[in-house]
């Protein structure tokens, strides 16, 4: 069940990403503790969707080093990073829509380094391991589903669940793949406050039931703050802070960087300075 | 009650998985041999015509299930099947005419008592691993490739594989190989349907599978749940050219004469076109597509002897502009011939089709 | 060396009309994101619409530049409404749909124009009227080298609508709409550009452009026949994938590019591989270069 959860630590040292002349992320060092809750925040465009790019393999960093678990990961394709335990889930819900429920989490069971593979022959045949362990991965798959409270929707296709089941389902999913760093891409956008409420009760609770670790990226600055022991501030590709939610929200440059912002936009860079 | 019957059913399904196992196979091993069995008696039945028409919908049916597993269940769009049927059909043709009378293993195998058709499963097998290997190297630049672009590369590789058999001398160039013995059968054909049919079908509903349908769902967060597209795309690609070079095979067994232009863009468009009205990602939708226009392609030759165009290739384009614009999933879009049975029927004929 | 220079000359007119049909691909790729496959068949639809023109309206009577423009414009127009139907009918509802969809209905689209040209045209070749121009006392010869006058027609002929459309994309209002479509749907029409007009006028600029190009090759290969369309319509787009897909440079430089690599294998090596020659420089190009000579790598968004 356990891959290494103990040990696991993100690390990214002096990464940098650069698109053409435009520098996205750079030299930003981050060490991210094992059992953490990781916040990295800033305004939009400041680059945090890259770096989540660059630790999951969808990017080649330009310099630097990305560290999972002592391993240097540079290089590595996107599936290689998640066999090696860090799963990600998408902003803007990337579900296989038409596939069950349970096929959306036995995908990734199937790649889950734990579990045993077959061949493609033993496959065709359905020979009696094959056959057991579809069985045990269904079970499980079964067992996931219950945590996140969507095992009566197991045969139902992921496209017709509502929007905050299929956020949760992406969590679950990622999970499934036995992967116990989970990088969270805005997973409260598009929730009500009542649904992001409950997000940080089942963030909270996948950290201690499956002893995750946990960074996302979010602009709700109640979630942000409520949830993360953590965080990391960027802005314009560097990292303008780190600390607690405390030091964060009492750090001038942080203020300033999203003062600028709630000058031309939204209230939720408001709420941190309003503390103020 | 029903906690009792789910609890025996529970025993039942932990006491003996290996002989569940080899109950569901020994059942395909059993209609495979039911080919052969048949084969005879369907051969004396049926007047020549119609027994074309029955060997044309067995290899279509194995055109357009294979070609399925790559456009419907994978979501890559090919339409260069008939290149890979091609490189089997050469193949197999080769190995059974004794490789071009170099080799005399033919008549070895004649001499040593076998039947001279003992050398036709191994051309068919042959074909498909040639076509497989094709079907690799294709499948390899669809590592980066899209929708259209894919297409059309599969398109090209298609028109290159027919180029550059009519550039072969060895194969007698553009007028194409003559003489190929006539082994192709109803046994064979319809034993290489149900091979192929069992492939897929266990294919699709394995682990393996799995990682093609998310391919085909969302290739960046397959990749990013662990799924090695790459891996995926390549093997979907061999195992559709594979049984495409085994039709190509049974097709040159048949025809007895083999010329690089039945191989052109036509072919590759009817199978898919047969995917298509089936519906991408449906297996029996595939074969009564296959079987459907077969039999209307026959009918459809008595109207063109009136004019001098190849009316088939109309109606064909029409059907697939009308399917786009008004029922894009196909007949059965990616159900299942016992989805849509009434649920009552589908208990008792095995449950089998999960939803893809 | 007459004969490197003859492989120049005959590879310049054969790209001039690859570029001509290349841009139409091109644009209309900018605009919907679809590789056209009837485009082709409405080059095609060009060189029938010009040849019925000629014996129609009797041009060959009176031979010339003029009629030959004549013809020219009539079957841009032609092409042009046939481009605009089959964006309607066919592309149109597809809009919103999968992108599969909309490439079948494209193929689909490509079979039925070659098979219904049969049924109306005949399937037999016909002959292109290319006494519309007299010119047979011009050939010019110098040593070996051979220059038709008909090769030169057709590469000035292409160079100047090359021009226009350049013109037209640069510098008209209709112009900067497109690249704004092009550059983005959605935000072009939050912006109040009426985006299916300006995907029409898409459509029928491309297709008018095919159908100039059905003309010039009927002058200079005269047999036109209705499954004419698809190995030019394909190598078109090669050479726009090869330019660079949705640049309009790109889409020349690809098609003359295309058109010496094939004069020169044809005319240094071997004849019968020229059909497989432009799907090779597809494959590597797509492998090696996805973005084309000229075009801009965008990366996927995730």
């Amino acid at each position: 069940m356990t891959v290494a959860a103990d040990s696991g630590v993100l690390e990214a040292r002096n990464l940098t990403m650069q698109f053409g002349g435009l520098k996205a992320v750079s030299e930003l060092n981050l060490v991210i503790p094992s059992r953490a809750i990781f916040g990295l925040i800033g305004p939009n465009g400041a680059g945090k969707t890259t770096v989540f790019n660059m630790l999951t393999g969808v990017y080649r960093p330009t310099s630097g080093e990305i560290h999972l678990h002592n391993f240097v990961t540079n290089g590595l394709k996107p599936y290689q990073i998640t066999r090696r335990g860090l799963a990600r889930t998408f902003q803007n819900v990337r579900l296989f829509k038409n596939l069950t429920v349970e096929q959306n989490i036995l995908v990734s069971l199937d790649q889950n380094p734990a579990k045993r593979s077959f061949g493609l022959i033993a496959s065709l045949l359905r020979t009696a391991a094959v056959l057991n362990s579809e069985a045990e991965k269904k079970a499980e798959a079964l067992e996931i589903l219950k945590v996140f409270r969507l095992d009566d929707r197991a045969m139902e296709q992921a496209r017709n669940l509502p929007y905050g089941d299929q956020r949760r389902l992406e969590i679950a999913r990622a999970i499934a793949t036995g992967a116990r760093i989970l990088l969270l891409d805005e997973p409260a956008a598009g929730l009500n406050a009542h649904e992001t409420a409950a997000l940080m009760e089942t963030i909270r609770f996948i950290r201690d039931k499956f002893e995750a670790t946990i960074v996302l990226i979010e602009h709700d600055m109640k979630l942000v703050m409520g949830v993360c022991e953590r965080i990391a501030v960027l802005d314009y590709g560097v990292k303008i802070a780190e600390g607690t939610p405390q030091e964060i929200q009492k750090n001038p440059r942080v203020v300033e960087a999203y003062l600028g912002k709630a000058a031309s936009e939204s209230q939720k860079g408001g709420d941190s300075s309003d503390e103020h | 009650m029903e906690s009792v019957r789910t609890q025996a059913e529970a025993a039942n399904r932990k006491m003996q998985p290996w002989m569940r196992s080899a109950g569901q196979t020994l059942m395909w091993g059993v209609m495979l041999a039911m080919a052969f069995a048949i084969g005879p008696v369907v051969e004396q039945w049926i007047n020549p015509y119609w027994f074309t028409i029955v060997i044309l919908c067995g290899i279509n049916i194995i055109l357009a299930v294979s070609l399925n597993l790559v456009n419907g269940f994978t979501g890559q769009f090919s339409i260069g099947h008939a290149g890979f049927m091609a490189v089997g059909a050469y193949t197999a043709a080769l190995v059974t005419m004794g490789l071009g009378d170099n080799v005399s293993w033919v008549s070895f195998v004649a001499a040593s008592g076998f039947p001279p058709e003992a050398v036709f499963p191994i051309g068919l097998a042959l074909g498909g691993v040639a076509a497989a290997a094709a079907g690799y190297l294709v499948g390899m630049p669809s590592l980066r490739l899209r929708g259209d672009y894919l297409a059309i590369v599969t398109l090209g590789f298609g028109e290159i594989i027919r180029v550059v058999f009519m550039n072969m001398e060895a194969v007698g160039g553009a007028s194409g190989l003559n003489n190929i013995p006539f082994f192709t059968n109803f046994g064979w054909v319809y034993s290489v349907v149900v091979l192929t049919v069992f492939c897929v079908w266990r294919m699709v509903h394995s682990a393996h599978g799995r990682n093609l349908l998310a391919v085909r769902e969302d290739e960046i967060a397959g990749e990013a749940m662990g799924v090695n597209t790459t891996q995926a795309k390549v093997r979907a690609f061999a195992m559709g050219a594979f049984f495409a070079g085994i039709a190509g095979g049974l097709y040159a067994h048949y025809l007895r004469i083999l010329t690089p232009q039945t191989f052109d863009f036509n072919k590759s468009f009817e199978i898919v076109i047969m995917v298509v009205l089936g519906g991408m990602g449906s297996i029996s939708g595939s074969v009564l597509a296959a079987m459907l226009l077969t039999v209307m392609r026959e009918a459809l030759r008595v109207i063109q002897t009136w004019y001098d165009v190849d009316l088939r290739m109309i109606i064909y384009s029409l059907v697939l502009i009308v399917l786009m614009l008004t029922r894009p999933n196909g007949l059965f879009g990616t159900r299942e011939i016992l989805d849509i049975l009434p649920s009552s029927w589908r208990r008792k004929l095995a449950g089998g089709g999960t939803k893809q | 060396m007459d004969q490197f220079l003859q492989h120049i000359i005959n590879a310049l007119s054969l790209g001039s009309i690859y570029a001509l049909i290349a841009l139409g691909y091109t644009m209309v790729f900018g605009v919907l994101q679809l590789i056209n496959f009837a485009h082709g068949e409405i080059y095609m639809l060009g060189a029938f619409a010009g040849m019925y023109t000629i014996r129609w309206l009797r041009l060959e009577q009176h031979p010339g530049i003029g009629s030959l423009l004549i013809a020219l414009f009539a079957a841009m127009a032609a092409s042009a409404l046939a481009g605009f139907i089959i964006e309607r009918l066919a592309y149109r509802p597809l809009r919103k749909s999968p992108r599969i969809n909309l490439l079948i209905t494209a193929v689909g689209v490509s079979l039925f124009l070659q098979y219904t040209g049969q049924l109306v045209f005949g399937s037999d070749p016909q002959f292109f009227p290319v006494g519309i121009l007299e010119l047979d006392g011009y050939t010019w010869t110098y040593g070996e080298l051979v220059i038709e006058p008909m090769q030169i027609v057709a590469l000035v002929l292409s160079i100047i609508l090359m021009l226009v459309l350049q013109y037209i994309i640069f510098k008209t209002r209709l112009g900067r709409a497109m690249r704004a479509v092009s550059f983005n749907h959605d935000l072009a029409s939050l912006m109040g550009i009426p985006t299916n007009r300006i995907i029409s006028a898409t459509f029928m600029l491309g297709s008018a452009l095919a159908g100039a190009a059905g003309v010039l090759v009927g002058l200079i290969y005269p047999k036109i026949e209705p499954l004419m369309g698809t190995m030019p319509g394909l190598k078109a787009f090669v050479a726009a994938v090869l330019g660079g897909v949705g640049n309009v440079t790109g889409a020349v430089l690809g098609a003359f590019t295309l058109g010496l690599a094939e004069e020169f294998l044809v005319g240094y090596w071997v004849s019968t591989y020229r059909d497989a020659l432009a799907f090779a420089i597809l494959i590597l190009i797509l492998l090696f270069k996805p973005s084309g000579l000229l075009g801009v790598h965008r990366a996927e968004k995730v």
